[in-house]
């Protein structure tokens, strides 16, 4: 069954009648169950159009010549089995908050891997690390190389300051036009990480985002004069740290400037038409689903 | 710039420990966080501020180190010495020890005067002196002076006296001064010993010179016209070897050397043998100390006034016989007192017998009275043996009638028991019943009552009951000088008879005066030395000495005079207040700017 440290039954259970939501109609593999945007041979009736030579002669509808003395071929939907693939921001900010944000990351990536198993579609983990894109796993097409692929996930580690723009470009594999990319990462940087997106949406690929935050992020309760030594700093002399005074003016600012980038987020996927939802780690996994993955059309 | 408690700066310590927390909390503590990323962005979102409020930490700090700095500086007290008005209250000790010559030549007065003179340049700063003499009485010499010349002209005007330092008296004052001025500073020259002095400053002049004084002189008669002279010489501070001479009728008689241990009283005596013969006896030395104003002692023997007598007695053998041996003038005797008027007599003694009217002048001795006088209720007999004794000294009465008396075996076998109003003084008494009295008529007369018939007594075999009828005599007849030897300072008083010519009296410095009002005449005694009196029928004087105490200077354990902490020092409080507003100012203005900076950042 599940791996325990990272997803549990109940949790399983949740999405026994859930699916990844998918918008456009993409190419891919033949056997899914994923409309395509192509003909193809399902049972699903689709459109007629006049036969031309060369049409497979068992699919001419015998009726309509009948009665209309000419002879049309009927069209039936195509249904590809996707690909979607799932990148981890394995950078050091991830590896904090109680629980650690990366856990809860690891733990949407397994809930969305299911999800895509589940729908016949096969599902490839990504790890972003520092400027590489690292495969966690093969790539996992049933519910038993889901199991086994969670071990593979709970063993990601994190550490370093991530190029997530380099690291996704550096993808071997990140596919073209043939499923949906989630990007999990807390996007609290000011690397180009929307560089990566866009380049995912080159690849025709649908995109979706997923902001996991500390308590501590959402709402910091620091105080005095204090020296903010950033995790994915190198040294003190690093430009990311910064003396500041937290006062009741700073917080006010603080909140001022995470609304600010929440808000540029969802611009920025509003007007490429990525799904985005943003968080707490510490939140319930069955609020998360239900709060951010349903709400944000992500899941259905 | 002073300060009243200087133990306030000690509160600046707290500056450098403000200043070292203030640099501990300028210490940033180091905080990880996952990413300062949204903190960073933060900074567009802060609010512009004001560029005072960039400063607001380094204003708190400052407001911090300026209230300590003016707590430290408000307990401290300042006082302002220039531009603000000073009064300075001068007690200068005008004691007869303040004529005692330095090694500079200068008495310790003049070095007084000399010091207060160089700070009295300051009165012309603003500031204004006043001057206390202290010497036989504490006075003011210069009040509230604010010019120095006026300063200058009263120092020369003064002079040091020759009696004690009323020191008390001049606290008294010094201590009205700082109520009315309680700022003023007061500063006290003096060649006493002050061990603790509070509110006042002593300034110490001499105390280290060497003084040999004659002091304690006594004259005592042995009876057969001679007498020992005697006096205590005291060398003050240091071992001597000191030469006295007695000097009879200004002729030196005899010289005794003593050796003198320092600070220790060697008994000086001398005999005398024949008391009358003599005009003046004198006792000196010459040592070349500091002081020479207690090197010598004159003494004129006081002649007896004549004192005629009546006497009125039916039993004359004793009283007859005394007043004859006294030999002060005619006796003149009666049965009765119907024989002979009882005026024109100096003393009138009644043995047995009262007058139905008494005499108008001199003084009345009732022996014995069958019928008491006014004031005296006979209450019964006592004839119970008892002794003789002397009330307790205090009146005038008891000081002349006990003269040389000494009662030592006086008895009494029987004695009338009286009630005696309070116009009577008891002079002695027996078994608590008065038996000698006294009192003074209207007419001016002093009246003598003895309680017990005199055979009823052992008191007219002893040589008390001579005594005691010169001293009756000497009342009726009194000395034309009330002492031979006083102090300065004291009061002489001169006894002129009715009808007696005039007395010219020759002071020390020259001055004569000339006393020709009969009666009691007091004369105020200033200057030490002799004295001579002048008069028709005799040659007398008197000496007058400086106070023992001032022949050393004496030890005062402390001076304490009491500031009112309210009113302190009127003149520097002003300017105390005054830079105390331009702060409180200051303060509040960076209070309102704090204030200022907080509404402007709340909206």
């Amino acid at each position: 069954m599940a791996n325990r440290q990272l997803i549990d039954d109940g949790t399983v259970a949740l999405l026994e009648s859930r699916d990844l939501n998918i918008r456009s109609l993409m190419a891919g593999l033949f056997g899914g169950n994923r409309r395509s945007g192509h003909f193809g041979s399902s049972m699903e009736f689709a459109d007629y159009r006049p036969y031309t030579p060369g049409d497979d002669l068992r699919r001419i509808d015998w009726k309509l010549y009948g009665r209309l003395d000419q002879y049309f071929v009927k069209l039936f939907t195509d249904e590809r089995r996707q690909h979607h693939r799932i990148y981890i921001d394995g950078s050091a900010s991830m590896a904090w908050g109680e629980p650690e944000k990366h856990l809860t990351a690891l733990r949407l990536a397994a809930l969305i891997g299911y999800l895509a198993v589940s729908g016949t579609d096969r599902v490839t983990w990504y790890a972003l690390e520092r400027t590489a894109c690292r495969r966690v796993t093969e790539t996992v097409s049933n519910r038993e190389a889901w199991v086994l692929g969670l071990e593979r996930l709970g063993e990601l580690r994190c550490g370093g300051d991530t190029r997530m723009d380099v690291s996704v470009m550096r993808c071997t594999d990140p596919g073209y036009h043939d499923g949906v990319s989630f990007l999990i990462s807390d996007f609290l940087t000011d690397r180009n990480w929307k560089g990566a997106v866009d380049w995912l949406l080159s690849r025709k690929r649908e995109v979706c985002l997923i902001q996991v935050l500390s308590p501590d992020e959402i709402g910091p309760a620091l105080n005095g004069r204090l020296f903010l030594n950033d995790t994915e700093s190198v040294g003190e002399d690093d430009e990311r740290n910064r003396r500041m005074e937290i006062g009741r003016d700073r917080l006010r600012a603080y909140a001022e400037a995470f609304r600010w980038l929440e808000d540029d987020i969802r611009s920025f996927c509003g007007a490429r038409r990525v799904r985005f939802f943003m968080t707490s780690a510490d939140a319930p996994i069955s609020r998360i689903l239900y709060d951010g993955a349903i709400r944000s059309e992500m899941m259905q | 710039m002073s300060f009243q408690n200087p133990r306030g700066l000690w509160l600046l310590l707290g500056i450098p420990v403000l200043i070292l927390i203030w640099l501990i909390r300028q210490q940033h503590e180091n905080r990880r966080v996952s990413s300062s990323y949204i903190w960073r962005l933060s900074d567009r979102f802060l609010k512009r501020r004001l560029p005072l409020s960039r400063f607001r930490r380094w204003l708190v700090f400052l407001l911090q180190l300026l209230l300590v700095a003016g707590g430290a500086f408000l307990a401290a007290r300042p006082v302002l010495d220039h531009g603000a008005q000073v009064d300075y209250l001068i007690i200068l000790d005008a004691s007869a020890s303040m004529q005692t010559k330095t090694e500079g030549g200068d008495t310790r007065y003049e070095t007084a005067v000399g010091m207060v003179r160089a700070l009295s340049k300051e009165v012309s700063d603003g500031h204004t002196m006043s001057v206390v003499l202290a010497g036989e009485q504490a006075e003011y010499l210069l009040a509230d002076a604010s010019s120095r010349q006026e300063v200058l002209s009263a120092l020369d005007a003064s002079s040091c006296g020759w009696g004690g330092c009323a020191l008390s008296g001049a606290m008294t004052l010094a201590q009205l001064f700082l109520y009315e001025h309680p700022g003023a500073e007061v500063i006290l020259y003096t060649d006493q010993t002050v061990e603790e002095a509070e509110e006042i400053t002593v300034v110490r002049l001499g105390g280290e010179e060497w003084n040999a004084a004659l002091t304690r002189f006594s004259v005592q008669q042995d009876g057969e016209g001679g007498a020992d002279l005697t006096a205590a010489l005291t060398s003050h501070g240091q071992d001597a070897q000191i030469a006295v001479g007695l000097y009879v009728d200004g002729r030196l008689a005899e010289v005794v050397n003593y050796a003198c241990r320092a600070d220790t009283p060697a008994q000086v005596r001398f005999h005398v043998d024949d008391l009358k013969a003599v005009a003046s006896f004198a006792l000196a030395i010459d040592p070349g100390d500091a002081l020479a104003e207690d090197n010598r002692i004159v003494y004129f023997p006081e002649n007896e006034r004549p004192c005629d007598t009546l006497l009125v007695t039916q039993t004359p053998f004793y009283l007859e016989t005394a007043l004859d041996a006294l030999g002060r003038g005619e006796v003149r005797l009666a049965a009765t007192e119907t024989e002979i008027l009882p005026s024109g007599y100096d003393l009138c003694v009644f043995d047995g017998f009262v007058p139905d009217t008494f005499p108008q002048a001199g003084a009345i001795f009732l022996v014995n009275p069958p019928a008491m006088p006014d004031g005296l209720t006979l209450r019964g007999v006592s004839e119970e043996p008892v002794s003789l004794t002397a009330s307790a000294a205090g009146s005038v009465f008891l000081d002349k009638l006990l003269a040389n008396m000494t009662l030592g075996e006086t008895v009494v076998a029987k004695h009338a028991v009286v009630d005696a109003t309070d116009d009577w003084t008891t002079v002695c008494s027996a078994a608590g019943d008065p038996v000698l009295l006294a009192r003074n008529l209207e007419n001016g007369c002093a009246l003598v009552v003895l309680l017990f018939d005199l055979h009823d007594a052992n008191l007219p075999l002893q040589t008390d009951f001579l005594h005691l009828l010169r001293n009756v005599m000497n009342l009726a007849t009194p000395s034309l000088l009330e002492r031979r030897i006083l102090t300065v300072g004291e009061t002489q008083t001169v006894t002129l008879l009715p009808n007696a010519a005039p007395v010219v009296i020759t002071a020390p410095d020259g001055t004569v005066t000339e006393i020709g009002e009969a009666g009691d005449t007091k004369l105020a005694v200033s200057l030490p030395g002799a004295y001579p009196l002048v008069t028709e029928d005799e040659e007398a004087g008197f000496f007058a000495v400086i106070p023992e105490e001032e022949s050393a200077p004496a030890q005062t354990a402390s001076l304490t005079l009491i500031r009112e902490e309210s009113d302190s020092k009127t003149a520097p409080e002003e300017a105390t207040e005054g830079i105390w507003r331009i702060a409180a100012l200051i303060l509040l203005a960076i209070l309102l700017t704090e204030w200022g900076i907080y509404v402007y950042e709340q909206h």
